[in-house]
C-alpha cells in the first residue's frame, strides 16, 4: 500500500505535463502552418507586384518613331521604324490603315518578331500595294507599346511651311515621289506600272519614258495655283552640254495599273496643301496627239548624270506665276 | 475484502472519464481552430491568387476596325504583354464612357490569349461614320482595358 502510494505520488503531474505538450504541439502546428502560409502568400504578392512593376517600367523605356518607307520600284509601301529609346524592341505586329477613310488594308503579325536594337532604323514586315494617298502605320510591340506614322509624313504646319517656301516658291517639289514610266509597246499613249512608276534618281537610256512627280501648293496666302501647258520638265547632261525635255501632260487613270496620256492638255488646278501627282511626257507644248505622238527618250551614252529643272508656269489666282525648281539629278544608265 | 477491491474502482473510473472527456473535448476544439483556419487560410489563398493572376494580367487593345470584316461588324485586337494567359470575358461599347452597352454575344480568336500572342474579337454593332466609339474590355482575371477610336 505504501509502495502504491510512492508510486502514484511519483507519477502525479506527468499526464499533465504530457497532455498539455500534445496539445501545445497540436496548436503549435495549426498556427505555425498558418503563419506559414500567411506569410507563402504575402511572399507571393510581392514577387507579382515586383514582376508587375518591372514589366511597366520595362514598357515605360520604350520610344521609337514610325514611317513608311516606299519602293517606288515594286510599288510596296513598307513600315519603318526608328528606335530612338535606351532599350532595345521586338516589333511583334502591324495595322496599316487606310487614313483617308479609316478602313484596315492589313493586319500582319511578324512570324519572327523583329529585334532593333537602340538607334537602329530598319523596314519591317511584308508591306502593302501602295500607289497614292495617306496611310497610318501601327506598330505593337512586345511589351505592348503601340506606335503610329503616316505615309506620307505629315508637313509643317501651313504658316511654317509657307514661311520656309516663301523664299524658294509657292509650289514645293515631294523628293521621293520623283518616278518615271515607260509605254505600253502596242500603245504610245499608254503608261505601264501606273500611277506608281519606278524611282526616277535612276532612269533607263534609249527608252520612250515620262516623269511623275508629286507638287504641294504650299502658298502662305493659300491661293490656287493652276499650272499651264509651258509648265515643263528640262535635264542638262554637263558633260554631253545637251538637253532635253518633256512638256507636262495629262493623264487618265484606267484602273488596270495603266494611265492614258490624253491628246491635248487641260491646265491642273492644285489647291493650297493639296499634293498632286503631275506628269511631263510631250516634245511639245500642249500637244501630244498623232499615230506618233511626241514621245521623249534620251540617248546619251550610259553611266552619266543630268541635273533637272522642272519650270512651273501658269496662275496663282488670277496672277500670272512662274517658278523653276533645280533640286533633283537623274543617272542615266 | 469486497470493500477493499470496490476502493480502488471509483479513481480509475474517474481517471478514465476524466481522460476521455479531456480527449474529446482537446480534439473538438482542435478540430474546430483546425477548420477555422483551414477556411480562413482557403479564402486567403484565393485571393492571393486572385490578386496576383490580376497583377499578371495585362492586355492592350492594338487595333479597331469598324465596319470589318464586313458592314455592321467590329473587330477589336488584343495584344496580352502580361505573365499569365486570359480570355477576353466581356465587351462595351457606346459613343460615350458613361452610355456603354454590353456585347451579348462575340467570338475570340483564338478563344484563350496566351502571353505574347494577339487575338481578334469580332462582334455585330451598328457604326455610325465620324462618331467615336469608347470600347471597354475586361480580362478573365478583372484587369479592365479601355480604347476608344473614331469611325
Amino acid at each position: 500500500m505504501r509502495r502504491y502510494k510512492e508510486w502514484n505520488r511519483r507519477k502525479k503531474g506527468v499526464a499533465g505535463i504530457i497532455a498539455a505538450t500534445i496539445l501545445f504541439a497540436m496548436i503549435f502546428t495549426t498556427g505555425a502552418a498558418y503563419f506559414m502560409f500567411v506569410q507563402y502568400n504575402y511572399q507571393l504578392q510581392h514577387e507579382a507586384s515586383i514582376e508587375r512593376n518591372q514589366m511597366e517600367f520595362d514598357q515605360s523605356l520604350e520610344q521609337f518613331l514610325v514611317g513608311g518607307s516606299e519602293d517606288f520600284g515594286s510599288a510596296m509601301l513598307y513600315a519603318l521604324v526608328n528606335n530612338t529609346g535606351p532599350v532595345a524592341i521586338t516589333i511583334v505586329q502591324i495595322f496599316y490603315i487606310n487614313a483617308d477613310t479609316g478602313a484596315l488594308i492589313k493586319e500582319e503579325t511578324l512570324a519572327s518578331p523583329i529585334t532593333l536594337n537602340p538607334g537602329e532604323i530598319t523596314t519591317v514586315g511584308s508591306g502593302i500595294s501602295y500607289g497614292s494617298g495617306n496611310r497610318l502605320i501601327k506598330i505593337l510591340t512586345a511589351r505592348g507599346n503601340i506606335g503610329s506614322g503616316m505615309y506620307p509624313p505629315p508637313e509643317f504646319p501651313g504658316i511654317t511651311e509657307s514661311e520656309i517656301a516663301q523664299g524658294l516658291g509657292m509650289l514645293r517639289f515631294i523628293f521621293l515621289s520623283f518616278r518615271y514610266y515607260t509605254y505600253d509597246p502596242t500603245n504610245p499613249y499608254k503608261l505601264l506600272n501606273y500611277p506608281a512608276g519606278k524611282s526616277a534618281f535612276n532612269s533607263p537610256l534609249n527608252t520612250y519614258i515620262v516623269f511623275g512627280v508629286e507638287i504641294k501648293n504650299v502658298d502662305h496666302d493659300k491661293r490656287n495655283i493652276t499650272l499651264d501647258s509651258h509648265t515643263m520638265l528640262w535635264q542638262f547632261n554637263p558633260q554631253q552640254s545637251s538637253r532635253y525635255w518633256w512638256y507636262i501632260v495629262n493623264v487618265v487613270d484606267n484602273g488596270d495599273g495603266t494611265g492614258t496620256i490624253q491628246t491635248t492638255y487641260t491646265p491642273i488646278s492644285i489647291a493650297y496643301g493639296e499634293v498632286k501627282l503631275v506628269f511631263f511626257a510631250s516634245d511639245k507644248d500642249g500637244d501630244f496627239s498623232g499615230p506618233n505622238p511626241p514621245r521623249v527618250k534620251v540617248t546619251w551614252p550610259s553611266g552619266q548624270p543630268s541635273a533637272v529643272f522642272m519650270l512651273m508656269h501658269g496662275t496663282l489666282d488670277t496672277l500670272p506665276y512662274g517658278q523653276n525648281m533645280p533640286y533633283s539629278s537623274v543617272y542615266w544608265t | 475484502m469486497i470493500n477493499r477491491v470496490r476502493k480502488g474502482v471509483s479513481p480509475v473510473v474517474a481517471t478514465v472519464i476524466i481522460i476521455t472527456v479531456t480527449l474529446v473535448v482537446g480534439f473538438a476544439v482542435f478540430a474546430f481552430v483546425n477548420s477555422e483556419a483551414a477556411v480562413a487560410s482557403g479564402a486567403f489563398g484565393q485571393s492571393t491568387a486572385s490578386y496576383v493572376n490580376c497583377l499578371r494580367e495585362r492586355f492592350v487593345i492594338t487595333n479597331v476596325a469598324f465596319n470589318y470584316p464586313s458592314s455592321g461588324q467590329v473587330r477589336v485586337w488584343f495584344y496580352n504583354n502580361g505573365a499569365i494567359n486570359t480570355q477576353i470575358v466581356e465587351i462595351y461599347i457606346g459613343n460615350s464612357t458613361t452610355s456603354m452597352t454590353k456585347i451579348s454575344s462575340f467570338s475570340s480568336t483564338p478563344s484563350t490569349l496566351e502571353v505574347g500572342k494577339s487575338c481578334y474579337v469580332t462582334f455585330t454593332y451598328t457604326i455610325n461614320s465620324g462618331i467615336t466609339y469608347y470600347i471597354k474590355a475586361v480580362g478573365e482575371f478583372g484587369n479592365v482595358v479601355f480604347y476608344y477610336q473614331k469611325a
